[in-house]
């Protein structure tokens, strides 16, 4: 072989090892520690999350720590993706090596993180100072009235229980959303987005609306429900500029957070499907309507009866 | 092998040689030095030459008109300012140039049409007679004592430099935000400093006769609401004096770096611009 075929071979080679590197330094294999229940409950039950900690330029476990057990079994934990993300607390009523049972939009309620721990950003936060931070963020009222809602110390009402199937999905790249079995990259979620917002008085400008300026969709799949709907959480923002003769001009970008249910064959109904989140650190009553509308858990003949 | 390496050699010093002589050249290299000068110390938000990527960016600077006594009345304009400048300067030397600060420029938002206008190549002198009116251009000029005697006490100068001086006092960065932090927490708007940004774009304009340095700060700031996240553009004036201390409560903020002449005016006057420091 020619020396010069040899280098070219060499280059090649080492090119592709080190795309390989980035690539697979990126990737997340899956979660790992010993909290699986908990890690399923929020990656099913919570908006906006990843399942994944970003700690700068690699993946790793979400920091969960187990809190308390009552009598019965159940768990309390509090769960952390990162120090920009919401600080959650979640009751798990009971799990198996494959399942986890909890009581839907009443198993986790979600605290936003202060300011000054963003200086932590793509670092651990240490066991003692998560502890402490939730000391600070819920109050003794809010934990009780917490616990209460979801039957702490008495027997589980099994008619509220819900479950889902144990996940650990992993993240295969730094670019890849949370992705269900229905194909939803080609929904038209712009447009969709849009006509909800501006049902639901948002005051977007002309160029969103005709498509001029453009907006960055982010999908993100939530649950699967017994008949194979899905639940979808979907974020995305519009901007609007201050007035004339600032310069450079003020802006503010308004999020749209969204959830949507989808049918298995990825239909439908564009009056119900899509519902828009006031808060998501407490989507419990806006998961509850939408679930209601699409027939959640429902069997597909009997919906609207 | 003698020849290869020679020839290696000989590439490397011409791509280098290539790359040293445009795309890196910041300093202005054409016939008004003088004109630039006094342009880049009166008007606050201009950057004189910049280097962006591998491009540079020299100002547009054209002569309009010059009167008996030596003024010249001049265009200036540079492509990543949103702005027209019409300036007056009252003379130069090999070393100096002289203008009546704060009264010699005026300003002219470029407007949507800018980037078709200049690949038009369209006439500067017709453009500039109507973006000014007569009877302003007689103002402006009259201000500037147009075909009069100069009047020295009213003048000031500045050294001739082919490239936008930066400041002695050489605030830190952490220094400028922390003049920025305490000026709103004066006013009762608590800005977290993870929030408060610094543009690269900040700058010095200029200086008085004892040290004290006039600097545009362009900052901006994000503040964080459950639905939405505004970024507010805040530019300040302030000056800094020769030992780096600045008396917060002098800066200023302004909507608009580029009409903001009375601000100058203002906080010179606040300052003790021009008159010794205790």
């Amino acid at each position: 072989m020619k020396k010069q075929t040899k280098v070219k071979i060499c280059m090649l080679t080492a090119t592709v090892c080190l795309l390989l590197l980035i690539v697979c330094s990126c990737s997340y294999s899956g979660y790992k520690g010993e909290y699986p229940g908990a890690y399923t409950l929020v990656y099913t039950q919570v908006p906006d999350t990843r399942g994944a900690r970003f700690l700068g330029p690699n993946y790793d476990d979400p920091q969960i720590l187990l809190l308390e057990t009552d009598s019965i079994g159940r768990a309390l934990y509090l769960y952390l993706e990162d120090t920009e993300g919401p600080l959650s607390l979640v009751i798990v009523q009971k799990e198996s090596e494959d399942t986890v049972y909890f009581y839907p939009e009443d198993s986790a309620i979600s605290f936003r993180t202060p300011d000054r721990i963003y200086d932590l950003y793509e670092k651990k936060l240490p066991d003692s100072e998560l502890l402490s931070l939730y000391n600070e963020l819920c109050s003794a009222e809010e934990l009780s009235a917490f616990k209460e809602l979801n039957d702490w110390g008495k027997p589980i009402d099994e008619i509220r229980l819900d479950s889902a199937a144990i996940t650990r999905p992993g993240i295969d790249n730094p670019w890849s959303y949370r992705k269900g079995k229905v194909i939803t990259p080609f929904f038209n979620w712009r447009d969709l987005m849009l006509d909800l917002a501006v049902k639901n008085g948002h005051n977007v400008p002309e160029g969103f609306l005709n498509g001029n300026d453009g907006m960055n969709i982010y999908d993100s799949y939530m649950a699967t429900d017994k008949y194979g709907r899905e639940l979808h959480y979907i974020e995305s923002s519009y901007y609007v500029y201050s007035e004339e003769g600032v310069y450079p001009e003020s802006y503010t970008r308004y999020y749209l957070e969204m959830l949507a249910i989808i049918n298995p064959d990825g239909s439908f109904d564009p009056d119900s499907f899509m519902i828009e989140l006031s808060d998501k650190c407490d989507p419990d009553d806006e998961i509850r309507e939408l679930k209601e509308r699409c027939g959640w858990n429902q069997p597909f003949g009997e919906v609207g009866k | 092998m003698m020849k290869k390496t020679k020839l290696l050699l000989i590439t490397v010093i011409l791509v280098l040689s290539v790359f040293l002589s445009t795309g890196c050249r910041i300093e202005y290299g054409s016939e008004y030095p003088d004109l630039c000068s006094a342009t880049w110390v009166n008007l606050p938000g201009v950057s004189g030459c910049s280097f962006n990527g591998e491009i540079s960016y020299a100002p547009t600077v054209l002569v309009l008109e010059t009167d008996k006594e030596g003024r010249t009345l001049f265009f200036y304009q540079e492509d990543r300012n949103p702005y027209w400048h019409i300036l007056i300067i009252q003379k130069s030397d090999d070393e100096r140039v002289y203008y009546y600060p704060d009264d010699c420029y005026l300003s002219y938002p470029k407007g949507e049409d800018y980037w078709s206008v200049m690949s038009e190549e369209v006439d500067v002198k017709d453009m500039v007679h109507n973006l000014i009116s007569d009877e302003e251009l007689s103002a402006f000029k009259e201000l500037n004592d147009w075909d009069q005697p100069i009047n020295d006490e009213k003048c000031e100068s500045t050294d001739l430099v082919t490239r936008k001086a930066e400041g002695k006092n050489n605030p830190s960065e952490a220094r400028l935000e922390d003049y920025a932090l305490a000026y709103y927490e004066s006013r009762d708007i608590y800005i977290h400093p993870k929030n408060m940004n610094l543009a690269r774009s900040s700058r010095y304009i200029t200086c008085d006769s004892y040290g004290r340095e006039l600097y545009l700060i362009e900052s901006w700031v994000e503040n964080y609401s459950i639905k939405s996240e505004t970024t507010y553009y805040y530019n300040l004036l302030m000056v800094i004096m020769p030992d780096g201390s600045c008396d917060t409560s002098t800066i200023i903020q302004v909507d608009n770096p580029h009409e903001c002449r009375d601000a100058v005016k203002q906080i010179k006057l606040d300052n003790n611009w021009n008159t010794p420091i205790n």
